[in-house]
């Protein structure tokens, strides 16, 4: 048995190397794998087109029909403003929640179970597992959560308005939105690195989102270092408007926030004992 | 105290080790003089018995696949693993005995770069288990005590992912390389089905093909065949046993009997200490050194007299059994002793002995004696 096994090692290509992309390219494959050969994309992405554009088709073209009792319209002023602002005020609020959820059982979830300490016991580089979760997983987000629903509000607006909406300022907005998720991304992928329970993961992330609104109210400072301001922002994008360069400041932090959360995580990871 | 004879005759000229310091060196007499027996281990007087009599050698310093120099680890306050200094022969299958919390887990996952260690060093096949963690893992195969792998994922599917750590083709070696495991750990039936499906035992025999995917230099297992049936647990020693000569396999274990089975080497520790290693014939041989037993029928007083003469003969004992007496006859010279003892109580024409053997111990009486001092 064991000659047999000996002679097909010597018609294998060693993989050879060292440092931070050890494994990478196998792991990635694995973490892509996960969701795009499976249905589970598939349901993400009809979950968030279900979510996000029924809320686009109903601010569209069901609430502006509805009238109050007393006769006045539950929507007044133009409904096209109205639904770009609803939408673009909701939708990074929604998928944010979505990642988390989505998110938090990442690393804890291996770091558990015991597949991380196998995976590790292979020649693969603690860089490569957390870079191809944080990598699969933001394409997961550009793709089921932010290209297809945004690719269908899109053509909801045209359907809506007769005519092709400005493509610059929505694609501005989708990429802010994305930016708002991509935060909470990492964010939770850093708590899973350092919490050693799902329930800590949980309470720092959705602390992090519903807490937001609240603390800038008492701290308003808070919203420039902060994402918070960040759906306020995509409305403003979304309709064309001219952003004042205050307004800015916190989608470059949110860049900044999430970068560092990349940084800690992958720093952290590193030091985790098994 | 735990020595090693870093020698290439140990009829010749030895040396010995502690912690991976020459202390002292000179012929077998002279180091066997030099240190005091230590109840209840190893001790260098057997040891270099041991190494006369079977003409081995325990290591030399670069035949070793694992090599700890006063490995230390604790979580916080609790210190799982006290100045660890190991040495596991390559190609040997090394048994890593211990009662739960012995601290033979935290020991593995510090060989294998998963945990760092508080203080001390490690070498396997001479890379820093700290700085060539990479390489170390390249030449390595591990099962862990739980095995636990992506349920959505089959058999050949995990299989595949592990090669893939080691291999970068061709896609059809590799798949070839899986079907051998599959075979080997008895899979292949179950090879396409998703893992969430598998049983315990089923895991585990997955675990050890992935674990030999990359037909290691090194197999490190912890506990390979806790979760297995009678069945599973034979074909995973007959695994290990296939192994003997082309790899080092070092594998800790709940059960005895597998370990006297097929080990030629034995670590024990006991609440993050190292109580001993060595090879097991020579724990076996308990810390007594070889003792032979004769059960006689009749009077011994000139037995007693004639053997206790004898220059090979380090102790007697003896006690009153159903009116027969049983001696207990410690000797450094198992040759003289087997060529000689018998003949001389025999030559005492009243006596009758019933029974002659050289006294061997099982393997959990040792480790009892060891751990417990029962």
């Amino acid at each position: 048995m064991m000659t047999e096994v000996t002679q097909t090692q010597e018609k294998l290509n060693q993989i050879e190397g060292h440092g931070w992309r050890l494994g990478l390219g196998n792991l990635l494959a694995k973490e892509n794998r996960t969701w795009w050969r499976s249905k589970r994309w598939i349901i993400q992405a009809a979950l968030w087109t279900f979510i996000l554009d029924g809320l686009l088709v109903l601010l569209l073209f069901i609430i502006p029909r509805m009238v109050t009792t007393d006769g006045q319209p539950v929507m007044p002023g133009n409904t096209l403003q109205s639904a770009i602002q609803g939408f673009f005020n909701l939708s990074p609020l929604a998928l944010a929640l979505g990642i988390i959820i989505l998110a938090q059982d990442i690393v804890i979830g291996e770091k558990q179970s015991g597949t991380a300490e196998w995976v590790l016991s292979k020649p693969a580089s603690r860089y490569a597992f957390i870079l191809t979760k944080i990598t699969a997983n933001t394409l997961v987000v550009l793709i089921t959560m932010i290209t297809i629903p945004n690719l269908i509000a899109y053509t909801i607006l045209w359907i809506f308005k007769g005519s092709v909406y400005p493509i610059i300022p929505f694609l501005s907005a989708s990429g802010t939105v994305f930016l708002h998720v991509f935060f909470y991304l990492t964010l939770t992928i850093m708590a899973g690195v350092l919490a050693s329970n799902r329930s800590l993961v949980l309470a720092i992330s959705l602390g992090t989102l519903l807490g937001g609104s609240f603390l800038s109210n008492i701290v308003p400072a808070l919203s420039l270092a902060t994402p918070w301001m960040l759906p306020e922002i995509c409305a403003l994008i979304a309709l064309g408007e001219v952003l004042p360069p205050l307004l800015i400041i916190p989608i470059i932090s949110t860049l900044i926030w999430s970068l560092v959360f990349i940084f800690i995580a992958l720093w952290k990871f590193q030091k985790h004992e098994f | 105290m735990t020595n090693r004879i870093h020698d290439q005759q140990a009829s010749q000229v030895s040396n010995l080790l502690a912690g991976g310091i020459i202390v002292e060196s000179g012929n077998n007499h002279d180091i066997v003089s030099c240190f005091s027996i230590e109840k209840g281990l190893i001790t260098t007087k057997a040891l270099v018995l041991f190494l006369k009599k079977e003409n081995k050698f325990l290591t030399t310093k670069n035949n070793l696949a694992i090599q700890t120099h006063g490995l230390s680890k604790s979580f916080g306050e609790v210190q799982a693993l006290r100045d660890l200094d190991l040495a596991v022969p390559k190609n040997s299958i090394t048994g890593f005995l211990g009662p739960n919390g012995a601290g033979k887990t935290t020991a593995i996952r510090l060989l294998l770069g998963l945990n760092q260690p508080t203080a001390g060093s490690g070498k396997i096949f001479g890379l820093d288990i700290h700085h060539d963690s990479e390489e170390i893992r390249r030449r390595t195969g591990y099962l862990a005590q739980e095995p636990r792998f992506y349920d959505d994922m089959t058999a050949r599917e995990i299989l595949r992912f592990a090669a893939r750590f080691f291999f970068s083709g061709p896609p059809k070696g590799i798949e070839d390389r899986i079907d051998e495991m599959l075979e080997m750990v008895g899979l292949v039936a179950k090879a396409d089905r998703p893992i969430k499906g598998f049983s315990g035992g089923e895991k585990q025999r997955l675990g050890i093909a992935q674990a030999q995917i990359n037909a290691p230099e090194l197999l490190i297992l912890d506990e390979p065949a806790a979760s297995l049936d009678p069945m599973g647990r034979r074909d995973v020693l007959q695994i290990m046993e296939r192994l003997r000569g082309q790899a080092t396999v070092f594998y800790s274990t709940h059960i005895l009997g597998d370990v006297q089975r097929v080990s030629d080497q034995v670590v024990i520790l006991n609440q993050g200490y190292l109580v001993t290693q060595g090879p097991i014939e020579l724990l076996l041989g308990g810390s007594d050194g070889i003792v032979f037993s004769l059960e006689i029928q009749g009077s011994t007083h000139q037995a007693r007299e004639i053997i206790t003469r004898q220059p090979w003969v380090t102790s007697l004992d003896s006690q009153v059994m159903n009116g027969n007496t049983l001696f207990r006859v410690a000797v450094n010279d198992e040759e003289a002793a087997e060529a000689q003892l018998l003949r001389l109580v025999l030559a005492d024409q009243d006596l009758t002995v019933l029974r002659f053997g050289k006294e061997k111990l099982e393997l959990e009486e040792v480790f009892l004696q060891l751990v417990e001092g029962v």
